[in-house]
Protein backbone atom coordinates (compact mmCIF):
# COMPACT_ATOMS: atom_id res chain seq x y z
CA UNK A 1 0.00 0.00 0.00
CA UNK A 2 1.72 3.25 -1.07
CA UNK A 3 1.60 6.45 1.80
CA UNK A 4 -1.22 8.80 1.47
CA UNK A 5 0.31 11.34 -0.70
CA UNK A 6 -0.07 15.25 1.05
CA UNK A 7 -2.74 17.62 -0.55
CA UNK A 8 -0.34 20.50 -0.63
CA UNK A 9 0.90 19.82 -3.98
CA UNK A 10 2.22 22.47 -4.72
CA UNK A 11 3.35 24.36 -1.62
CA UNK A 12 4.85 20.81 -1.14
CA UNK A 13 6.82 21.35 -4.60
CA UNK A 14 8.07 24.47 -3.79
CA UNK A 15 9.57 23.21 -0.56
CA UNK A 16 11.18 20.51 -2.26
CA UNK A 17 12.83 22.65 -5.21
CA UNK A 18 13.62 25.12 -2.71
CA UNK A 19 15.75 22.26 -0.09
CA UNK A 20 16.97 20.64 -3.39
CA UNK A 21 18.69 23.48 -3.97
CA UNK A 22 20.52 24.79 -0.96
CA UNK A 23 22.00 21.25 -0.01
CA UNK A 24 24.14 22.39 -3.27
CA UNK A 25 24.56 25.84 -1.96
CA UNK A 26 23.32 29.03 -0.34
CA UNK A 27 21.36 31.65 -2.34
CA UNK A 28 19.60 35.03 -1.56
CA UNK A 29 15.82 34.95 -2.73
CA UNK A 30 16.29 36.59 -6.57
CA UNK A 31 18.73 32.78 -7.23
CA UNK A 32 16.70 30.71 -6.08
CA UNK A 33 13.62 31.97 -8.13
CA UNK A 34 15.91 31.94 -11.46
CA UNK A 35 17.48 28.94 -10.65
CA UNK A 36 14.20 27.31 -10.15
CA UNK A 37 12.80 28.45 -13.29
CA UNK A 38 15.97 27.86 -15.37
CA UNK A 39 16.30 24.29 -14.17
CA UNK A 40 13.01 23.44 -14.54
CA UNK A 41 12.58 25.13 -18.29
CA UNK A 42 10.20 27.76 -16.85
CA UNK A 43 7.81 25.08 -15.90
CA UNK A 44 7.91 26.24 -12.03
CA UNK A 45 8.17 29.89 -11.47
CA UNK A 46 7.90 31.83 -7.89
CA UNK A 47 7.16 35.03 -8.43
CA UNK A 48 7.83 37.82 -5.11
CA UNK A 49 4.62 36.71 -3.65
CA UNK A 50 4.81 32.92 -3.16
CA UNK A 51 8.22 32.50 -2.97
CA UNK A 52 9.24 34.47 0.44
CA UNK A 53 6.41 33.65 2.25
CA UNK A 54 7.55 30.53 1.85
CA UNK A 55 11.36 31.05 2.39
CA UNK A 56 9.47 32.61 5.74
CA UNK A 57 7.90 29.52 6.85
CA UNK A 58 10.43 27.44 6.40
CA UNK A 59 13.14 29.53 7.94
CA UNK A 60 10.36 29.71 11.04
CA UNK A 61 10.43 25.82 11.04
CA UNK A 62 13.59 25.66 11.15
CA UNK A 63 14.36 23.99 7.58
CA UNK A 64 16.86 27.10 6.82
CA UNK A 65 18.86 29.89 8.30
CA UNK A 66 19.64 33.06 6.63
CA UNK A 67 22.24 35.59 6.66
CA UNK A 68 22.88 38.64 5.44
CA UNK A 69 25.86 38.44 2.45
CA UNK A 70 27.78 40.41 0.01
CA UNK A 71 26.70 39.11 -3.60
CA UNK A 72 29.31 38.83 -6.25
CA UNK A 73 27.77 42.62 -7.36
CA UNK A 74 29.31 43.59 -3.51
CA UNK A 75 25.18 44.26 -2.48
CA UNK A 76 23.61 42.74 1.15
CA UNK A 77 21.58 39.86 -0.02
CA UNK A 78 19.75 37.30 2.74
CA UNK A 79 21.49 33.86 1.80
CA UNK A 80 19.61 31.16 2.66
CA UNK A 81 21.15 27.99 3.85
CA UNK A 82 19.92 24.22 4.61
CA UNK A 83 20.21 23.51 8.34
CA UNK A 84 20.58 19.72 9.51
CA UNK A 85 16.57 20.07 10.33
CA UNK A 86 16.07 21.05 6.70
CA UNK A 87 18.55 18.50 5.74
CA UNK A 88 16.62 15.50 7.22
CA UNK A 89 13.25 17.32 5.98
CA UNK A 90 14.92 15.99 2.05
CA UNK A 91 14.75 12.38 2.05
CA UNK A 92 11.16 12.07 3.34
CA UNK A 93 9.83 14.81 0.80
CA UNK A 94 11.94 13.13 -1.98
CA UNK A 95 9.94 9.67 -1.43
CA UNK A 96 6.95 11.56 -1.06
CA UNK A 97 6.82 12.57 -4.37
CA UNK A 98 8.30 9.77 -5.47
CA UNK A 99 5.36 7.91 -4.65
CA UNK A 100 2.97 10.69 -5.94
CA UNK A 101 4.55 10.36 -9.17
CA UNK A 102 4.24 6.76 -9.17
CA UNK A 103 0.51 6.77 -7.81
CA UNK A 104 0.39 9.01 -11.19
CA UNK A 105 1.62 6.76 -13.26
CA UNK A 106 -0.53 4.08 -11.91
CA UNK A 107 -3.64 5.45 -12.70
CA UNK A 108 -2.86 7.73 -15.66
CA UNK A 109 0.60 6.56 -17.59
CA UNK A 110 2.25 9.77 -16.80
CA UNK A 111 5.84 8.96 -17.16
CA UNK A 112 4.87 7.38 -20.70
CA UNK A 113 2.42 10.40 -21.74
CA UNK B 1 16.90 54.79 -9.69
CA UNK B 2 12.96 54.15 -8.45
CA UNK B 3 13.38 53.65 -4.88
CA UNK B 4 12.01 50.24 -4.12
CA UNK B 5 11.96 50.01 -0.28
CA UNK B 6 9.86 53.10 0.14
CA UNK B 7 7.48 51.54 -2.51
CA UNK B 8 7.18 48.25 -0.64
CA UNK B 9 7.27 49.89 2.55
CA UNK B 10 3.85 52.23 1.36
CA UNK B 11 2.10 49.13 0.58
CA UNK B 12 2.58 47.20 3.22
CA UNK B 13 1.11 48.98 6.19
CA UNK B 14 -0.86 46.28 7.29
CA UNK B 15 2.16 43.76 8.26
CA UNK B 16 2.37 44.63 11.74
CA UNK B 17 5.31 42.84 12.56
CA UNK B 18 8.40 44.44 15.03
CA UNK B 19 10.01 47.27 13.14
CA UNK B 20 13.29 45.70 12.51
CA UNK B 21 11.39 42.49 10.87
CA UNK B 22 9.07 44.53 9.19
CA UNK B 23 12.56 46.51 7.91
CA UNK B 24 14.54 43.61 7.08
CA UNK B 25 11.72 42.31 5.06
CA UNK B 26 11.14 45.66 2.81
CA UNK B 27 14.77 45.51 2.40
CA UNK B 28 14.91 41.65 1.06
CA UNK B 29 11.48 41.82 -1.31
CA UNK B 30 13.18 45.56 -2.38
CA UNK B 31 16.62 43.73 -3.51
CA UNK B 32 14.58 40.99 -5.24
CA UNK B 33 12.70 43.61 -7.45
CA UNK B 34 15.91 45.57 -8.07
CA UNK B 35 17.28 42.31 -9.73
CA UNK B 36 14.28 41.23 -11.46
CA UNK B 37 12.87 43.18 -14.68
CA UNK B 38 9.95 40.28 -14.37
CA UNK B 39 9.31 40.92 -11.14
CA UNK B 40 9.09 44.95 -11.69
CA UNK B 41 6.43 44.42 -14.16
CA UNK B 42 4.38 42.20 -12.11
CA UNK B 43 4.42 44.45 -9.81
CA UNK B 44 3.17 47.32 -11.75
CA UNK B 45 0.16 45.32 -12.24
CA UNK B 46 -0.05 44.00 -8.25
CA UNK B 47 -3.41 45.64 -6.73
CA UNK B 48 -4.13 46.50 -3.34
CA UNK B 49 -5.48 43.18 -2.57
CA UNK B 50 -2.40 41.54 -3.81
CA UNK B 51 -0.51 43.59 -1.15
CA UNK B 52 -2.77 42.79 1.35
CA UNK B 53 -2.54 39.05 0.75
CA UNK B 54 1.44 38.99 0.36
CA UNK B 55 0.89 40.80 4.34
CA UNK B 56 -1.51 38.59 5.48
CA UNK B 57 0.88 35.16 4.12
CA UNK B 58 3.99 36.99 5.37
CA UNK B 59 2.97 37.79 8.32
CA UNK B 60 1.33 34.00 8.95
CA UNK B 61 4.81 32.73 8.04
CA UNK B 62 7.03 35.06 10.46
CA UNK B 63 3.97 34.65 13.08
CA UNK B 64 4.50 30.90 13.03
CA UNK B 65 1.52 28.32 13.93
CA UNK B 66 -1.18 29.40 16.35
CA UNK B 67 0.37 28.30 19.71
CA UNK B 68 2.51 31.27 19.07
CA UNK B 69 0.08 33.50 18.15
CA UNK B 70 -1.78 32.54 21.04
CA UNK B 71 0.68 33.10 23.71
CA UNK B 72 2.12 36.35 21.97
CA UNK B 73 -1.61 37.60 22.21
CA UNK B 74 -2.47 36.71 25.60
CA UNK B 75 0.83 36.64 27.81
CA UNK B 76 0.48 40.57 27.57
CA UNK B 77 -3.44 40.33 28.77
CA UNK B 78 -2.12 38.20 31.99
CA UNK B 79 0.88 40.33 32.81
CA UNK B 80 -1.18 43.00 32.65
CA UNK B 81 -3.99 42.00 35.06
CA UNK B 82 -0.82 40.67 37.48
CA UNK B 83 0.54 44.64 37.63
CA UNK B 84 -3.21 46.46 37.76
CA UNK B 85 -4.19 43.49 40.47
CA UNK B 86 -0.62 44.26 42.37
CA UNK B 87 -1.52 47.87 41.98
CA UNK B 88 -4.65 47.73 43.64
CA UNK B 89 -3.50 45.65 46.20
CA UNK B 90 -0.54 48.16 47.35
CA UNK B 91 -2.08 50.98 46.75
CA UNK B 92 -5.30 49.88 48.96
CA UNK B 93 -2.84 48.57 51.42
CA UNK B 94 -1.63 52.32 51.80
CA UNK B 95 -4.80 53.85 51.87
CA UNK B 96 -4.39 55.37 48.29
CA UNK B 97 -7.39 53.67 47.26
CA UNK B 98 -10.96 54.29 47.64
CA UNK B 99 -12.72 50.81 47.57
CA UNK B 100 -16.62 52.45 48.19
CA UNK B 101 -17.44 51.48 44.88
CA UNK B 102 -17.92 48.26 45.77
CA UNK B 103 -20.40 49.53 48.61
CA UNK B 104 -23.75 50.80 48.58
CA UNK B 105 -22.98 54.67 49.28
CA UNK B 106 -21.93 57.16 46.39
CA UNK B 107 -18.62 57.05 45.19
CA UNK B 108 -16.67 60.23 45.16
CA UNK B 109 -15.67 62.07 42.41
CA UNK B 110 -12.11 63.11 43.25
CA UNK B 111 -9.09 61.89 41.64
CA UNK B 112 -7.69 58.51 42.76
CA UNK B 113 -3.74 58.56 43.03
CA UNK B 114 -3.53 54.64 41.65
CA UNK B 115 -5.09 56.24 38.50
CA UNK B 116 -2.01 57.93 38.11
CA UNK B 117 -0.03 54.95 38.04
CA UNK B 118 -2.16 52.88 35.58
CA UNK B 119 -0.40 54.35 32.31
CA UNK B 120 2.04 52.05 33.33
CA UNK B 121 0.55 49.16 32.89
CA UNK B 122 -1.18 49.94 29.72
CA UNK B 123 2.42 50.51 28.57
CA UNK B 124 3.50 47.38 29.45
CA UNK B 125 0.83 45.31 28.22
CA UNK B 126 0.95 47.27 24.83
CA UNK B 127 4.94 47.16 24.77
CA UNK B 128 4.51 43.14 24.95
CA UNK B 129 2.05 42.81 22.44
CA UNK B 130 3.98 44.84 20.48
CA UNK B 131 6.70 42.67 20.92
CA UNK B 132 4.72 39.20 20.33
CA UNK B 133 3.86 41.36 16.61
CA UNK B 134 -0.10 40.95 17.28
CA UNK B 135 -2.50 43.60 15.54
CA UNK B 136 -3.07 46.59 17.11
CA UNK B 137 -6.77 45.47 18.12
CA UNK B 138 -5.15 43.06 20.36
CA UNK B 139 -2.85 45.37 21.90
CA UNK B 140 -5.70 47.99 22.52
CA UNK B 141 -7.39 44.57 24.27
CA UNK B 142 -4.56 43.61 26.39
CA UNK B 143 -3.55 47.36 27.56
CA UNK B 144 -7.51 47.82 28.56
CA UNK B 145 -8.32 44.84 29.87
CA UNK B 146 -8.04 45.26 33.97
CA UNK B 147 -10.66 48.16 33.56
CA UNK B 148 -13.48 45.43 31.03
CA UNK B 149 -12.98 43.18 34.51
CA UNK B 150 -12.86 45.53 37.04
CA UNK B 151 -16.17 46.72 35.56
CA UNK B 152 -17.58 43.69 35.05
CA UNK B 153 -17.54 42.52 38.63
CA UNK B 154 -19.87 45.03 39.95
CA UNK B 155 -22.25 44.63 37.06
CA UNK B 156 -22.41 40.69 37.80
CA UNK B 157 -22.76 41.29 41.81
CA UNK B 158 -25.56 43.72 41.19
CA UNK B 159 -27.24 40.98 39.17
CA UNK B 160 -26.44 38.81 41.88
CA UNK B 161 -28.26 41.01 44.32
CA UNK B 162 -31.14 41.47 42.10
CA UNK B 163 -32.12 37.96 42.11
CA UNK B 164 -31.69 37.59 45.76
CA UNK B 165 -33.07 40.70 46.70
CA UNK B 166 -34.13 39.48 50.28
CA UNK B 167 -30.61 38.58 51.01
CA UNK B 168 -28.79 41.02 50.03
CA UNK B 169 -29.23 44.89 49.73
CA UNK B 170 -28.36 45.93 45.98
CA UNK B 171 -25.60 48.63 44.55
CA UNK B 172 -27.77 51.36 43.80
CA UNK B 173 -27.83 52.36 40.41
CA UNK B 174 -26.28 56.03 40.84
CA UNK B 175 -23.56 54.23 42.27
CA UNK B 176 -23.33 51.72 39.68
CA UNK B 177 -23.40 54.62 37.06
CA UNK B 178 -20.23 56.07 38.76
CA UNK B 179 -18.15 52.89 38.78
CA UNK B 180 -18.99 52.90 35.25
CA UNK B 181 -16.95 56.43 35.01
CA UNK B 182 -14.49 55.12 38.23
CA UNK B 183 -14.11 51.80 36.88
CA UNK B 184 -14.05 51.53 32.92
CA UNK B 185 -13.81 55.18 31.47
CA UNK B 186 -11.19 56.66 33.73
CA UNK B 187 -8.90 53.97 33.64
CA UNK B 188 -9.90 52.81 30.41
CA UNK B 189 -8.37 56.73 29.21
CA UNK B 190 -5.24 56.28 31.42
CA UNK B 191 -4.56 52.36 30.60
CA UNK B 192 -4.70 53.99 26.77
CA UNK B 193 -2.75 56.76 27.44
CA UNK B 194 0.35 54.49 28.21
CA UNK B 195 0.17 52.09 25.55
CA UNK B 196 -1.02 54.53 22.76
CA UNK B 197 2.84 54.82 21.89
CA UNK B 198 3.15 51.35 21.26
CA UNK B 199 -0.15 51.17 19.13
CA UNK B 200 1.48 52.36 16.25
CA UNK B 201 4.74 50.29 14.56
CA UNK B 202 6.81 52.84 13.74
CA UNK B 203 9.14 52.64 10.56
CA UNK B 204 12.76 51.83 11.96
CA UNK B 205 15.36 53.28 9.92
CA UNK B 206 16.29 49.93 7.25
CA UNK B 207 19.28 48.03 8.59
CA UNK B 208 20.14 46.52 5.62
CA UNK B 209 20.90 47.80 1.66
Amino acid sequence: MRKRIRSKIARGSGELAILSLLEEESLYGFEIAKQISERTGGALKFTLASLYPLLYEMEKRGWVEAHWQANAAGRDRRYYRLTPTGRRQLAPLRKEWRSFFHALDALAGVSHA
Amino acid sequence: MRDWKREIREQLPALELPPDIKEEIIAELASHVEESEEEREFLVHFSGSGWRELARKIYRAKQGEGMNHSKSSWIPVFVNLVLTSTLINVCDRLGMMDLRIYRADPIPLTPQPWLFLLPMCGATAAFLARRGAVSSAARVFAALIPCVVWFTVPLVLELIFLCFPRTFVGIPFRSLAMSSIWLLIVPALALLLGAAPFLRTPNAKPQCE
